[in-house]
C-alpha cells in the first residue's frame, strides 16, 4: 500500500502547483467585487467551455456515474445519470441568453428571484441554491477524503483540510478570474489525462469485449437498456440534475463571464458533448466493477467506490495513486468554482442590506464569505457523512423551484406568491412520494394516507406540480410585471468605473448587449438606472394597469 | 450467448470507444481554441 505521507506529499504538490498557478494568473486582474464575482464578458469560447467542463467535472465523475452502473440499473441507469448532466447544460444554452438579454447588469440568481419574484421566493430560492452547492461542495470533500483514505490510508480531515486551504488561498485572493484560470487548467491538462486513463484501463481490463462477458454472466440487466430500475433511475435523475443545476449559482456567473451571447451558446453545447460521453465512460466502469464481482450490497456497501475497485484489480498501486491525485485535481477546480459561487451569491445581496457599503467592503466580504464557506466544507468532508440523502434531499427542492423560478423569466404574469405557491406544493408532492423522508413525513401523516414510496414519483410530482401551477396561475392572473424592469433594477457594483478610454462606462439597457450599447451610447447618453426617456416606463408611470408594483405580489 | 434484451457487444465497443474518441475530440478541440484566445490576448 503505498504510504500516508507519500500521497499527502504528492497532494500537497499537487494542490501548490495549481494554487500557484491560480494566484499568479489573478494577480493584478481583481480591483473590484464585480471583477470578483463575475468576470464579466471576459471569457471567449474556449475559455468558457472549458471552465463549464471543469465545473461539471468534478471528482463526483469518478464515484457517481459507476456507482449508477454497478447498483442502480447498469447501462441505463448511466444513459439518465450522462444525459441529466449535458442536458443542465444544454437548458442554459437557451436560457442564458434570455438571463442576459433581460438583466445584462446582473450577477446571480438570487438577484433576479428578488428582483422579480420578491422577498420571500427569494429567501427560498437562496435557502435551496446554497444548500445544494453546499451539498455538493461537501460530497467533493467527502469523495476526495474516502478515495485518498482507500488507496493510502490518509485520514479524511487531512485531505479535507489540505484542499480546503490551498483552493481558498487562491480563491480568495483571485476570485471567480483565478477560479475560471484553473478550470481551463484542469480541461486541457488533467481531463486529457483521465480519458486517456479510462481507455487505459478499458485495456488492461481485457478490452470491452471482456468486460462485456463478465457483465453479462454476472447480471444481464446490467447492459439491458429497457431494464425498469434503471430506466426510473435515469429518468428521474434527469429532473434531480436539470433542477438542481438551474439553481447552480456558477453557471449563472458563467452565462455573464462569457463575451457575448453565441459564445455563451456554443460554449455551453460543446461543454455537453464532452460532459456526456465522460460521464458514459465512467459509468461503465461500474458495470465492470459488477462484472468482477467486486460489488458488496447491504453492510459492505461498496458500490461508491467501483471506479477505484476496478483501477486497484487492473493498475499497480502508483497508478491508481495517480489516478487520486488527478481526482484531486478534479475536486480543486469544482471547490474553487463552489466557494466562489457560494460568496457570489451572498455578496451580490450585501448591498441591499447594508446600508450604501463601500466597493472596499464588499470585495472584503466575498474573500471573508469564500472563507467561511471553505471551513464549513472542510470540516463536513472530514466527517465522512452518507451525503446521498443530504443530495437528493437538495435535488428534490430545486426539482419544485426551477420551473417556477425560471418562468418568470419568460412570462410577467407570473406573481411572487403564486411562483412561491407553485413551489411548496410542488415540494409538499415530492415529499409524499420521496422514499428516505417517508419516516419523518408519516408524523405528520398518517402513513396510510401516503402514496407508495417512489423517487421517480417524488421528482416527476415535484417538477410536473410546481410547474403546471406555476403555468395555471400565469395564465390566471390579470396583471402583468414589466420584465423591462430587471434590466433597470439590477445594476453593476462598480458602474462609476472609469472606461478606457477615460469616460465613465454606464450600465445596459435590458436586450443590449455591450457591444450595441457602445454603439448606441453615441446618440443617447441618459442614464438608464433613472429611465426617463423609456417608453416602458413612461406607461409605468401613467399607471399602466397591467403593470404589477412592489406590493402587489407581497413584497 | 446474449440477454434477450442486452446490447450486444459491438455496441458496447461502439459506446465505450465512441465516448474516449467524442471525449478526446472536445478537449482537443479546447487546446486550440484555448490556444488560439491566448494568441490574441498577448497581441
Amino acid at each position: 500500500m503505498v504510504t500516508s505521507t507519500t500521497a499527502l506529499g504528492f497532494t500537497v504538490l499537487t494542490l501548490a502547483v495549481f494554487a500557484g498557478a491560480g494566484i499568479r494568473y489573478s494577480r493584478g486582474r481583481v480591483g473590484s467585487v464585480e471583477e470578483f464575482i463575475t468576470a464579466r464578458d471576459s471569457a471567449g469560447v474556449g475559455t468558457l467551455t472549458a471552465t463549464l467542463i471543469a465545473s461539471s467535472m468534478g471528482a463526483w465523475i469518478l464515484f457517481s456515474p459507476a456507482e449508477a452502473g454497478a447498483a442502480f440499473g447498469g447501462i441505463s441507469a448511466v444513459a439518465g445519470y450522462g444525459a441529466g448532466s449535458a442536458l443542465a447544460l444544454v437548458v442554459f444554452a437557451f436560457v442564458g441568453p434570455r438571463i442576459r438579454d433581460l438583466i445584462p447588469e446582473g450577477h446571480s440568481l438570487t438577484e433576479y428571484a428578488l428582483a422579480r419574484y420578491g422577498r420571500a421566493f427569494y429567501a427560498y430560492v437562496l435557502a435551496v441554491s446554497v444548500l445544494y452547492m453546499f451539498v455538493f461542495l461537501a460530497a467533493e470533500m467527502t469523495g476526495i477524503a474516502g478515495a485518498l483514505s482507500l488507496v493510502a490510508g490518509v485520514p479524511t480531515w487531512q485531505t479535507a483540510s489540505l484542499i480546503g486551504v490551498f483552493v481558498l488561498a487562491y480563491t480568495a485572493y483571485g476570485g471567480l478570474e483565478a477560479s475560471i484560470f484553473t478550470d481551463t487548467l484542469q480541461t486541457l491538462v488533467v481531463l486529457p489525462l483521465l480519458a486517456i486513463g479510462f481507455a487505459g484501463a478499458l485495456l488492461a481490463l481485457g478490452g470491452t469485449g471482456e468486460i462485456y462477458r463478465s457483465a453479462l454472466a454476472t447480471n444481464p440487466d446490467l447492459l439491458n437498456p429497457s431494464f425498469l430500475p434503471g430506466v426510473e433511475f435515469g429518468a428521474y435523475v434527469v429532473i434531480a440534475i436539470v433542477g438542481a443545476e438551474m439553481l447552480n449559482q456558477a453557471w449563472w456567473q458563467r452565462v455573464y463571464a462569457a463575451e457575448g451571447t453565441r459564445t455563451l451558446r456554443r460554449s455551453f453545447l460543446i461543454a455537453a458533448l464532452a460532459v456526456l460521453p465522460m460521464i458514459l465512460l465512467a459509468g461503465l466502469f461500474g458495470l465492470a466493477a459488477a462484472g468482477l464481482g467486486l460489488v458488496r450490497t447491504g453492510a459492505n456497501y461498496n458500490a461508491d467506490i467501483a471506479f477505484f475497485l476496478v483501477l486497484q484489480e487492473a493498475f499497480p498501486e502508483w497508478v491508481v495513486l495517480a489516478v487520486v491525485l488527478l481526482a484531486v485535481l478534479l475536486v480543486t477546480s469544482t471547490a474553487d468554482t463552489l466557494f466562489n459561487a457560494i460568496a457570489s451569491v451572498v455578496t451580490a445581496d450585501l448591498p441591499r442590506v447594508l446600508d450604501d457599503p463601500s466597493r472596499g467592503t464588499l470585495t472584503t466580504a466575498a474573500r471573508a464569505l469564500t472563507g467561511v464557506v471553505a471551513v464549513g466544507a472542510v470540516w463536513v468532508g472530514a466527517q465522512g457523512y452518507s451525503v446521498l440523502e443530504l443530495f437528493l434531499t437538495a435535488d428534490l427542492l430545486a426539482a419544485a423551484t426551477f420551473l417556477p423560478l425560471l418562468a418568470g423569466l419568460y412570462t410577467g404574469r407570473l406573481t411572487g406568491v403564486a411562483a412561491l405557491s407553485a413551489s411548496l406544493a410542488g415540494l409538499a408532492v415530492g415529499l409524499a412520494f420521496f422514499p428516505t423522508l417517508h419516516g419523518p413525513v408519516s408524523v405528520l401523516v398518517p402513513a396510510a394516507v401516503l402514496p407508495a414510496a417512489s423517487f421517480l414519483a417524488s421528482f416527476l410530482g415535484a417538477a410536473l406540480v410546481s410547474g403546471g401551477l406555476a403555468l395555471l396561475a400565469a395564465r390566471a392572473t390579470t396583471g402583468r410585471y414589466d420584465l423591462g424592469r430587471l434590466g433597470r433594477e439590477i445594476g453593476r457594483f462598480d458602474e462609476d468605473e472609469p472606461a478606457a478610454d477615460g469616460g465613465v462606462r454606464r450600465p445596459l439597457d435590458a436586450g443590449e448587449s455591450r457591444d450595441t450599447a457602445e454603439t448606441r451610447d453615441t446618440t443617447n447618453a441618459r442614464d438608464v438606472r433613472t429611465g426617463r426617456d423609456d417608453p416602458t416606463d413612461e406607461a409605468a408611470e401613467a399607471g399602466d394597469p397591467n403593470e404589477l408594483t412592489n406590493g402587489d405580489d407581497g413584497r | 450467448m446474449i440477454a434477450p434484451l442486452a446490447i450486444g457487444p459491438t455496441a458496447f465497443a461502439a459506446l465505450a470507444w465512441g465516448s474516449v474518441a467524442l471525449v478526446l475530440g472536445v478537449l482537443s478541440y479546447e487546446v486550440v481554441a484555448v490556444a488560439r484566445e491566448s494568441r490574441s490576448d498577448e497581441q
